[in-house]
């Protein structure tokens, strides 16, 4: 199945970057989002961000009045109803996706499948609240959306080949890159990216070097462009934190225990830019 | 003391060893440059010859340059030698007792004001130091590789290590074009205690079958922009190198989440050491 439709579950900062590249890409869009504001300030929000890219000439205003007509605002799931593909990008909370899919499996037509954009949650838990885990499946895109290239494709236990050839196909039509994981806690980029953050910051616990010192070591040392401390401030202590609960609650091991001083940091409510203070101080 | 080097003495002529070398040449510092055998040596100056040579056809340096590059290279097979240098560093394979050894006879030949710095990724600065009669003024001057590319230098502070030496290989480091980071004498130090763990996760989930070899690799680099992936890193480092900082890693705290990957001992024992050996993740095309 190829769609041409699609619908977007959460209008947050990682909903708004699907619904944006998938309206580029010339599918027609419902949004929705537990607060309908909220829904109706992300299509605005788009609508602006594809100005910007209008007086930059990356796309022509044609393409950019193209895109935000396919974009509309849905009053609730029921306004799903009709397309023909889903992708939830709700709160990363178990049972809040639990909830929503089993809600999105009545409301569906029995052919449609359902992807979660979830980072951490089991894409083999949310479909077995359906009755067609076959066609439940990650779509995980990484932030921000619009830029970064890949999306990890994560396969369920029961996922069919069929759902992942629709899916990997759907994400090239998108400009993306695939990989296909296995369902296992943090598929592939969290599970080895943000153990490697934790340790970062149980370096800086135990005073092998300061916040800066360290990131210079790494981004000198190995060529990442960033340094680990400064990644985490981007983006943001308290999801470092709960992915790093979610590695530890699931896989049961205790190598990937939150360092205690990001738990310190959440506390505080220093979460990293957003929050204006984390590692490092923003203006 | 403040250090003004005019000549620095190198002891070991590997990969490292040569880089090392090589950058302090490059500088306009004399090298004074210790290996076990005659051979080796001439064929360690070769190779950066030829390494130059290749700069030179860039339009990078001139033919002078080179010329006076090598021209600074002084190798030698006696410790007596080194007597006329203000600091040594040494680069022979990481293994203590080898360390340790030459240490201990590079001590016995210079003066008691020389620095000794060892460019260990994960051995004990503290321990080396204590095998001499000056751990005040043993250092670590960790080089990132390869040598003459990579802007790092970490400076590992010993238990015992001065602060007039912490300052003055800093300033040496400096002199070599080098960003410098001063760490504490934990295993790994900064850059291998963040990433080797890392590259062994990557290995677990090889291992796990999560994904293969290349889509791990493209997860990483366009998941979150790292030039390589974790598995060709791994590759290039050498299979053997990751395998004994993990262990070294282990040993050193006991912390089991320092427990190398199963298959990346199996790659090791299978002789799979990465791109040097033609394969490893991969498999390379012999040059």
């Amino acid at each position: 199945m190829n769609p041409k439709s699609m619908g977007v579950v959460g209008a947050g900062i990682m909903g708004s970057g699907i619904a944006q590249v998938a309206a580029q890409s010339g599918l027609e869009v419902v949004v929705v989002d537990a607060d309908e504001k909220r829904a109706k300030s992300a299509v605005d929000q788009i609508g602006l961000a594809l100005g910007r890219l209008v007086a930059k000439e990356k796309i022509s205003q044609a393409d950019r009045d193209a895109a935000v007509s396919r974009l509309k605002v849905g009053k609730g799931l029921d306004d799903l109803a009709v397309l023909e593909f889903v992708v939830e990008a709700a709160t990363e909370r178990l049972d809040v996706k639990v909830d929503l899919f089993a809600k999105l499996d009545r409301i569906l037509a029995p052919d449609v499948t359902l992807a979660s954009n979830t980072s951490s949650i089991s894409i083999t838990r949310l479909g077995a609240a359906t009755k067609r885990p076959d066609k439940v499946i990650g779509m995980h895109f990484m932030n921000p959306v619009p830029v970064m290239k890949l999306v990890e494709v994560v396969r369920g236990l029961a996922t069919s080949d069929a759902t992942v050839d629709e899916v990997v196909g759907l994400a090239r039509r998108f400009g993306k890159t695939t990989v296909s994981t296995k369902d296992l806690p943090g598929f592939l980029v969290n599970r080895v990216l943000m153990p490697m953050i934790n340790e970062g910051i149980y370096a800086l616990m135990e005073g092998l070097g300061s916040p800066e010192e360290i990131d210079t070591a790494m981004r000198l040392g190995t060529n990442q462009p960033m340094g680990p401390l400064a990644l985490a401030d981007l983006i943001g202590l308290d999801t470092c934190l709960s992915i790093m609960e979610v590695l530890h609650t699931t896989f049961g091991d205790p190598k990937y225990r939150p360092c205690p001083i990001l738990r310190h940091y959440v506390d505080a409510g220093w979460h990293g830019k957003k929050s204006g203070r984390g590692f490092y101080t923003y203006q | 003391m403040s250090m003004n080097a005019k000549s620095i003495g190198v002891v070991g002529t590997g990969v490292m060893g040569s880089g090392i070398a090589q950058v302090i040449a490059q500088s306009g510092i004399e090298v004074l440059w210790l290996s076990r055998d005659a051979g080796r040596a001439k064929a360690a100056v070769e190779r950066i010859a030829q390494s130059l040579g290749r700069v030179v056809a860039k339009a990078k340096m001139t033919e002078a340059e080179r010329d006076a590059a090598i021209g600074r290279l002084h190798t030698t097979t006696s410790f007596d030698d080194l007597a006329r240098v203000d600091l040594v560093i040494e680069s022979v394979p990481e293994d203590l007792a080898a360390k340790i050894d030459v240490f201990r006879r590079v001590e016995a030949a210079v003066g008691a004001s020389v620095i000794l710095a060892s460019n260990s990724s994960s051995l004990s600065i503290t321990k080396i130091g204590a095998s001499t009669k000056r751990p005040e003024r043993v250092v670590g001057m960790h080089f990132m590789n390869p040598a003459p590319l990579m802007k790092l230098v970490e400076v590992v502070r010993g238990l015992a290590t001065s602060d007039d030496v912490i300052k003055d290989v800093s300033d040496v480091a400096r002199a070599l074009g080098k960003t410098i980071v001063v760490a504490k004498d934990r295993p790994g130090f900064v850059v291998n205690r963040v990433l080797i763990p890392m590259i062994n996760e990557a290995v677990f989930t090889f291992m796990e079958g999560v994904a293969g070899a290349e889509e791990i690799d493209t997860a990483m680099k366009l998941g979150c922009n790292q030039p390589m992936g974790p598995l060709e890193l791994a590759d290039l480092i050498g299979l053997d190198v990751c395998l004994s900082i993990m262990e070294r890693l282990h040993a050193a705290s006991g912390e089991s989440k320092y427990r190398p990957c199963p298959l990346m001992r199996d790659y090791v024992d299978a002789g799979w050491l990465g791109r040097k050996v033609g394969r490893g993740f991969y498999v390379y095309e012999k040059k």
